[in-house]
């Protein structure tokens, strides 16, 4: 039996991308108050083995470095209210049966399948998580080109 | 009375001087013109060239950022008024994110990504060579070189690999739209000629008026003899006057200067 | 206040744990004592800075008197963030090359990606703060065992934070080496040479200028925020993984988009300063951030000053005092400018380079003023947080400490080998981790960028660019220092490192103009690893003196030593700068023709210690003592042939050794000429690696009669043929392709097990 999680990686120090991000959808009138970046892996991960999937994801130094990540694993298998996540088109998720899937150069047990994706998490007015329609507008003004790549929201 | 050549400085740009020199160098009149100038300022401008580097430190997407910039309206002016628009590496993905290129049916917005190159996934900076994979007086720039002209350039980039839906990729080469494509010193064009993985090996693309040519390697890294490697350069040894005379990729910027005059 | 007078030994000892504080016992006493009082914590944290290893050279400063320093090449010598050399003149102007080079060893081993980004950031700043445009980059790199995951991890995520960087300011990197060994494992080097180009008449100086009482004090650049507090304590402290999480506050934090914009606006005020005849001082913000750059730049033309820390931007709320005056934020320079000059320079950052748009809080601000009176002082909150001597706040101290100088291991000669098959052995010798294609890695490396570059970095022993448009003056640039010396012997391991990369140079063409060290040793608190550190200043010196190439700037890093207390192999790496009057005169080591004739132009000293032949055989031997008399004949008769143009392509032998150098040579030349030899070598000849110059000629009589006015050794070896091989006597006939591949093959999958986006990079 295989269940679904998801492991969010995010910056501890502070994050450029996400700000420059964030000017420029608020210059070009989509009105975001808050946008946050993180990678998110998706894996199906055998049951017994997937209470250590956080140990597991903090021994892969390439993808997580204490000094300057952190590192949580969440509920449910997809975005949730207020995000998109973005991935090429041409991503497939890697998978291996058995010995578990490789990934920077180690093999994670008891991972099946795993994918990737960019997240980003927008707030709107207050800080509540932005709707639908807001979420599509920062994702179709900036934070995606749909000719190459997906999106992928609640 | 010589054109007047706008060169497009975004925040994070690096390549400004050199592609500053290389139009000097053809005679045309060229300035840099900064982000922050007002758009209503560069109406009079005869052509624009988007140099390469890293535009707002390629952040979110290379070029994303850029093809939004205030600035850029006065590029699409000039794009639709049929005036020559060169982009070179981070300038061809600022034009292909601002969807001026390949603007199949004239849709002007993003149709195709420069995204990044496989296998490795990693910035690379090779020494290359483009070959002209279209009539030569379909693209104004490219008028003035011989059919199947062969430039050195070097590919410095992380996200130069062409990707695209397969249908749209398909309308793109059959409608013209791959300028240049990746080859040998000789010509030949192969699989292991293309540094990035590029979808048809293409280097380059050009919008269906042929006025907006969006380049991926750099020809102004090779447009100087001294910049050469092999047998042009050891022909110019002990004499620094050839050494430091234009040759190889000048000749697109001598096309650009054809294009500007004409 | 930090309760220092009244507090006893154990009592101090933890209230400075607990600050964070590295000063010594004795050092927090004598400060008080100096002061008459305790210090504040702003003064306890500005004095841990400045009196820190890494700003105050506190155990090397009177060993670096012994290196040579002056010349005619030196256009200024290392008294200030870099050096200077003579390029040469061009439409009535003196050009120099400044040169600096700085270790970022500590941060890129904590956190990679983002310490070999700001080492290279840090070392920009260097060069620009002379007043120069920044115009090439180099990365001497040691890593660990790159089987080991953790160790490659490091190695990549510092090739990716050098290339984020470099790459994207613009600045070409046009050489580095990587050395690979064991020693590195737990303490990684990563060097960065920048250099600048600049007109003699418009260089700025890391000094407030005469007469400059009652100037103002600009920053310019990133908002000061939490990032980097504690760095150059950090830097000089021994790393232990425990205290991993703690280092984590002195993570620096790059922005090379920011710097990009930052260059481009301080060559605004460049100009502009020119126009206007103005004498300013502009120093960049490194170790001990405001304080230490505005103190130094203060008592640097013997004044004092006063700084208001509220009038220092920050993007972080209420930052403690300490922090703001001694955080290590990156991206920040600091001028002395006089006053009705500031608007203008404000002007030019914040208005036509935005720079409050580029990135948050960024921007340029007065901060403060120099003041006649010698005393450094910070406000905050409009109480004075800091008064203190200035000089005794930059004078630091002094440590005589004790050594022991090393004993080079020696060994008996090892037997004349002629029996070893030449062919069995050189795929094994192409193939070793030192000797191997680095193409991964430097391509990674923008080394084309300004449209300057005439050899990019991997394409011959030096990297050479033409760095003034339209002259064709050209600048020479290489880095060398060899751990498999220096595990024997530390002292000829310094020399070799100065001689390889003088011969670097002169390989493509140019004249040696001047040096840089980076010395990056083990704990000086340790006689052993104090002992490595004096032989290798010992043998820096006798090999410049004896080649007439001065030090014009270095840098020391120390305790690169793990918890274990294993320190790394005495790594003085050595970066040469060469000038050349005409270009064209340069000349890469790619093979040129069919039918030219090959020769071996010096001789090799004997000795196999150290070399790579010796640990593939499991050889051990002396290491080869420099011959400097035949090193000089051979370096002003391939000086001369280069001139002459009898030169078609020339290879320094070093890595590997003779066969080696061959085979390169071929290879560059895109393995379309192979190599007939006539001369039957020994394994000594075809794989010593500590001398002499591989040349193709097509003048073979002229190049032999230059040689003997010379009086350097010359060795006919054989001529380029057409068919792809490596061919000699005794059967040795390999094709080319196998033996690319053996070279090229270990390095291939340097990436192989990375995410082509990995996370944030």
């Amino acid at each position: 039996m295989t269940v679904v999680r998801c492991v969010e990686v995010s910056l501890t120090i502070p994050d450029n991308e996400a700000r420059t991000a964030l000017v420029t959808l608020q210059r070009l009138g989509v009105p975001v108050t808050t946008l946050e970046r993180a990678d998110v892996y998706r894996c199906d991960v055998q049951e017994r083995e997937a209470d250590h999937l956080s140990e597991l994801f903090r021994s892969l130094e390439t993808l997580f470095n204490p000094n300057k990540h952190s590192l949580r694993v969440r509920a449910g298998d997809g975005p949730a209210r207020g995000e998109v996540w973005i991935q090429e088109r041409s991503a497939a998720p890697e998978r291996a049966e058995k010995a578990g899937v490789r990934i920077a150069g180690r093999r994670l047990p008891g991972v099946t399948s795993l994918e990737r994706f960019t997240s980003w998490r927008l707030s709107a007015e207050m800080g509540a998580p932005a709707g639908p329609d807001l979420v599509q507008a920062a994702q179709e003004t900036l934070l995606y080109n749909p000719a190459f790549q997906k999106a992928t929201t609640a | 009375m010589s054109a007047r050549v706008g060169i497009v400085v975004f925040p994070g740009t690096n390549s400004e001087e050199e592609t500053l020199r290389a139009c000097l160098a053809v005679g045309l009149e060229a300035a840099l013109v900064p982000w922050n100038a007002h758009p209503d300022g560069l109406r009079s401008l005869d052509a624009f060239v988007l140099p390469g580097g890293f535009a707002y430190e390629d952040r979110v997407r290379a070029g994303a950022i850029a093809a939004h910039d205030r600035l850029m309206s006065a590029v699409r002016a000039a794009a639709a008024a049929g005036k020559p628009v060169l982009g070179i590496c981070n300038g061809a993905q600022v034009l292909v994110e601002s969807g001026l290129v390949p603007a199949l049916d004239d849709v002007e917005r993003p149709q195709v990504g420069f995204t990044r190159n496989a296998p490795a996934g990693k910035y690379r900076s090779t020494h290359v060579h483009v070959k002209l994979a279209i009539a030569p007086e379909r693209c104004t720039l490219t008028a003035s070189l011989p059919p199947g002209a062969v430039l050195p350039a070097w590919a410095s980039h992380g996200e130069g690999r062409l990707a695209g839906e397969p249908d749209v990729l398909a309308r793109v080469q059959r409608e013209g739209r791959i300028a240049f494509v990746y080859c040998d010193a000789h010509g030949a064009v192969s699989a292991q000629s293309v540094p990035n993985g590029s979808a048809l090996g293409a280097a380059a693309l050009v919008n269906a008026r042929g006025n907006v040519l969006a380049l991926m390697p750099h020809p102004e890294r090779d447009a100087w003899t001294y910049m050469h490697h092999g047998r042009e350069r050891e022909r110019a040894r002990g004499d620094a006057a050839q050494m430091l005379a234009t040759s190889g990729g000048i000749a697109l910027f001598a096309g650009l200067a054809r294009a500007v005059s004409a | 206040m930090l309760r220092v007078r009244d507090a006893d030994d154990p009592a101090l000892t933890e209230s400075l744990r607990q600050s964070g504080l590295a000063l010594t016992l004795d050092e927090v006493r004598r400060i008080a004592s100096t002061l008459e009082r305790d210090p504040t914590i702003v003064e306890a944290h500005a004095f841990d800075a400045q009196w820190s290893e890494h700003c105050s050279y506190k155990s090397s400063r009177h060993h670096l008197a012994r290196l040579p320093t002056t010349g005619p090449t030196v256009m200024q010598g290392p008294q200030e963030d870099a050096g200077i050399v003579h390029l040469g003149e061009w439409r009535g102007k003196r050009y120099g090359i400044v040169i600096a080079h700085e270790s970022h060893n500590h941060p890129s081993q904590v956190v990679p990606f983002e310490g070999a980004a700001t080492g290279v950031g840090g070392i920009v700043r260097d060069v620009l703060c002379m007043g120069a445009r920044v115009i090439a980059l180099a990365d001497p790199l040691r890593f660990g065992p790159l089987e080991d995951p953790h160790c490659r991890y490091v190695a990549q995520g510092i090739v990716d934070g050098i290339a984020a960087y470099g790459n994207a300011i613009g600045v070409p990197t046009i050489a580095g080496d990587v050395y690979v060994h064991e020693g590195f494992r737990d303490n990684c080097l990563v060097n960065v040479v920048a250099l600048g180009l600049i007109d003699e008449a418009g260089i700025i100086h890391s000094a407030a200028p005469p007469g400059s009482a009652g100037w103002d004090i600009v920053l310019v650049g990133k908002a000061t925020d939490r990032s980097g507090f504690g760095g150059a304590a950090f830097s000089s402290l021994v790393l232990d993984e425990a205290d991993a999480q703690q280092n984590r506050a002195a993570v620096q934090v790059p922005d090379p988009f920011l710097k990009n914009v930052l260059m481009r606006a301080s060559y605004r005020a460049f100009d502009t300063i020119r126009e206007r005849g103005l004498t300013v001082g502009f120093k960049d913000l490194g170790a001990g951030g405001i304080m230490g750059c505005t103190a130094e730049l203060a008592a640097g033309g013997g004044f004092g000053a006063r700084i208001d820390l509220d009038r220092c931007p920050t993007s972080q709320p209420n930052l403690p005092a300490a922090v703001v005056a001694v955080g290590e934020t990156q991206e920040r320079l600091a001028w002395v400018v006089p006053p009705e000059f500031t608007p203008t320079l404000l002007g030019i950052y914040n208005d036509e380079f935005s720079l409050p748009l580029i990135a948050e809080q960024a921007q340029a601000a007065v901060i403060g003023t120099i003041t006649a009176e010698p005393s450094y002082v910070l406000l905050s909150g409009g109480e004075t947080v800091m008064n203190v001597p200035i000089d005794v706040l930059t004078r630091g101290v002094r440590y005589e400490r004790d050594y022991v100088l090393p004993i080079a291991s020696s060994a008996a000669p090892p037997e004349a080998m002629t029996q070893r098959r030449l062919g069995d052995i050189l795929p094994r010798v192409l193939a070793h981790r030192d000797v191997c294609s680095r193409r991964a890695i430097y391509e990674r490396f923008d080394s084309v960028v300004r449209g300057t570059t005439s050899i990019p970095s991997g394409y011959a022993d030096a990297g050479l660019i033409v760095p003034l448009p339209g002259a064709p003056l050209a600048c020479a640039l290489a880095v060398d220092g060899n751990p498999r010396y220096a595990v024997l012997d530390p002292e000829r391991a310094a020399e070799h490192a100065v001689v390889e990369s003088i011969r670097n140079v002169v390989a493509v063409g140019a004249i040696p103009a001047g040096m840089t060290d980076c010395l990056n040793y083990g704990n000086p608190e340790n006689a052993r690893h104090m002992g490595e550190f004096v032989a290798g200043i010992d043998g820096l010196a006798t090999a410049a003196r004896e080649l007439g190439v001065p030090f014009v700037s270095g840098n020391v890093s120390l305790y690169n030593q793990s918890a274990a207390g294993c320190a790394i192999p005495a790594s003085p790496i050595v970066a040469c700068v060469g000038t050349l009057a005409d270009v064209s005169r340069s000349a890469t080591p790619a093979l040129k023709k069919i039918g030219s004739v090959l020769y071996r132009l010096g001789t090799v000293p004997p000795g196999l210690g150290g070399s790579v032949v010796a640990e593939v055989l499991g050889i051990t031997s002396d290491v080869p003592s420099p011959d400097y008399d035949a090193t000089r004949r051979e370096i002003a008769a391939l000086l001369q042939a280069h001139r002459d143009g009898l030169v078609l392509a020339a290879h320094d032998v070093s890595d590997g050794g003779l066969l080696v150098t061959l085979c390169e040579m071929a290879f560059y030349a895109g393995a379309e000429v192979g190599v007939l030899l006539d001369v039957e070598l020994d394994v000594h000849g075809a794989f010593a690696e500590s001398g002499a110059f591989v040349v193709e000629t097509g003048r073979p009589a002229e190049f032999e009669a230059l040689c003997a006015r010379h009086g350097a050794a010359l060795t006919r070896l054989g001529m380029t043929i057409a068919e792809p091989v490596v061919r000699g006597p005794r059967g040795l006939d390999i094709p080319l392709s196998a033996l690319h591949e053996a070279w090229t093959a270990p390095l291939n999958d340097f990436y192989a097990d990375v995410l082509p986006d990995a996370a944030h990079a």
